[in-house]
C-alpha cells in the first residue's frame, strides 16, 4: 500500500507491506524514532498505529540541539 | 481500524513510552510528564520554598517547558521566578525565538531579562565565527554559559535553572567519556561550589527529548522546534544519533548511561578540579589564571 510522509515543506510517497505500522514507515524512510512525532489527520500518534492505504502523516522533528 | 488507547483511559494513546511499555492520551501524558519532572527537582533537591529561580529561555521546547513547570509551582513554593534571555546573535534563527519566549513569559507573567554577546562582548555569534577558525560551539558555549551566570548574580538568583533534558545529559556524559576528559565527566555531576556561580538546577535532566516535545506540543506552548543553523558543525550531532540509533534497538539505555554515571561518580573525585580562582583579567571564577571568556575574547580582539 501506498502512503504519504509529510516531513518540513518536503512530500514523500512510500510503498508499505498492507496494514503496516508509522513505525514500519519511519523505518522505511530511515528515519529514527526516537527523534520524531507523528501526526494522523492532525492528531499525535503512536508509532505502532498501523496505517491504512493512502494514509497521510505528518513527521515533526523534535530535535534541537546545538 | 481501531486506534490505540492509552493504558489508564479509553482514549486514542499519543505516546507509547516504549521503555516501560506505558501509552498514555494527551491529558495522561501532561499528568504523567509533570509529575515526574516535580519527583526529579525533590529527588536532586532542587528548590527550596522562597528561593528566586533565574530561568534560561531560548525560546524553544525545553527551556519553555521549564518555564511552564516552574510557573505551576510558583505559588505553592513561593518561588520568584525571573526568565532570561542570551542573544547570542544568530542572523535568520535567533530573532523568531526571542520573539516566543518574549510572548510566553508574558503570558504567565515572569520578568524577563534580555542579554547579548553583542552588547556584553562587542562581538555577535556570527562575527566571532567570521573572524576565528573554531567552531561556534565553543564560542556560544563559553559566552553564553558566562552572561547566565552574569546575569543570574545581578538579579540575585539563589539558583539557575537550565532545560537540559534527559538526552542533553547523556550526550554531554559520553562525549565526555569518548573525549578522555575526566575533569569534565566529573563537572557535569559535582557543582563547582565557587561563590561567584549561581548553582544550576536541570528540572528536566531525567526527560527525554521527545518526550520535551511532545509535552510543549500538547501544552499548546509556543515553542520553537527550529535546529539552530550552527548545529551541524557539533561532534554532539554525531554522538547524538548514535545514542538515538541505540535507543531504538535497546528503549532505555539513555537512563543506564545516566545511572551507570550516577554510580560511578563517587569513584571519580580524583579528577575532581582543583578549586576556582579569580580570573586575573575580569575576575570570574576559572580554572587558569584567566578564564576562557576572556582568553576567547582575545583571540577575536585585533592587536594593536
Amino acid at each position: 500500500m501506498k502512503v504519504k510522509v509529510i516531513i518540513g515543506k518536503e512530500e514523500r510517497e512510500v510503498e508499505v507491506s498492507p496494514g503496516a505500522t508509522a513505525a514500519e514507515v519511519l523505518k522505511a524512510l530511515g528515519i529514527n524514532r526516537e527523534e520524531v512525532i507523528i501526526k494522523l489527520r492532525d492528531e499525535i500518534i503512536t508509532e505502532d498505529e498501523t496505517l491504512a492505504e493512502g494514509s497521510v502523516i505528518e513527521v515533526i522533528r523534535v530535535i534541537s540541539g546545538g | 481500524m481501531a486506534n490505540i488507547t492509552c493504558s489508564l483511559c479509553d482514549e486514542r494513546a499519543c505516546y507509547l513510552r516504549r521503555y516501560s511499555g506505558q501509552r498514555f492520551c494527551r491529558r495522561h501524558f501532561i499528568e504523567y510528564f509533570e509529575k515526574k519532572v516535580k519527583q526529579t527537582m525533590l529527588r536532586y533537591r532542587m528548590l527550596e520554598r522562597g528561593e528566586r529561580i533565574g530561568v534560561a529561555v531560548s525560546g524553544g521546547k525545553d527551556s519553555l517547558s521549564t518555564l511552564n513547570i516552574l510557573s505551576k509551582l510558583a505559588e505553592k513554593l513561593d518561588l520568584d521566578l525571573h526568565a532570561i534571555l542570551i542573544d547570542e546573535g544568530i542572523a535568520n534563527y535567533r530573532a523568531a525565538t526571542i520573539k516566543q519566549a518574549k510572548r510566553f513569559c508574558e503570558e504567565l507573567g515572569v520578568p524577563l531579562t534580555t542579554l547579548s554577546f553583542k552588547e556584553r562582548f562587542g562581538t555577535a555569534l556570527d562575527e566571532a565565527v567570521k573572524l576565528s577558525q573554531r567552531n561556534a560551539c565553543t564560542f556560544c558555549g563559553v559566552f553564553r554559559r558566562k552572561l547566565l551566570n552574569d546575569a543570574a548574580r545581578e538579579l540575585g538568583c539563589d539558583k539557575l535553572a537550565t532545560g537540559h533534558n534527559l538526552d542533553d545529559e547523556v550526550q554531554a556524559i559520553v562525549m565526555n567519556y569518548l573525549r578522555g576528559d575526566l575533569e569534565r565527566l566529573v563537572r557535569l555531576g559535582i557543582d563547582a561550589g565557587s561563590e561567584q556561580l549561581v548553582p544550576r538546577i536541570k528540572p528536566l535532566m531525567e526527560m527525554p527529548e521527545k518526550e520535551v516535545a511532545l509535552y510543549a506540543l500538547l501544552s499548546g506552548i509556543p515553542a520553537s522546534f527550529e535546529e539552530c543553523p550552527y548545529a551541524q558543525d557539533s561532534f554532539r550531532t554525531e554522538v547524538r544519533a548514535m545514542i538515538n540509533r541505540l535507543e531504538e534497538s535497546n528503549p532505555g539505555i539513555k537512563f543506564s548511561i545516566l545511572r551507570g554515571y550516577q554510580k560511578l561518580l563517587p569513584y571519580l573525585k580524583s579528577y575532581q578540579a582543583k578549586a576556582l580562582r579569580s580570573c586575573a583579567t575580569c575576575g570570574a571564577p576559572s580554572s587558569g589564571e584567566r578564564c576562557k571568556a576572556c582568553m576567547l575574547l582575545e583571540e577575536l580582539t585585533p592587536s594593536a
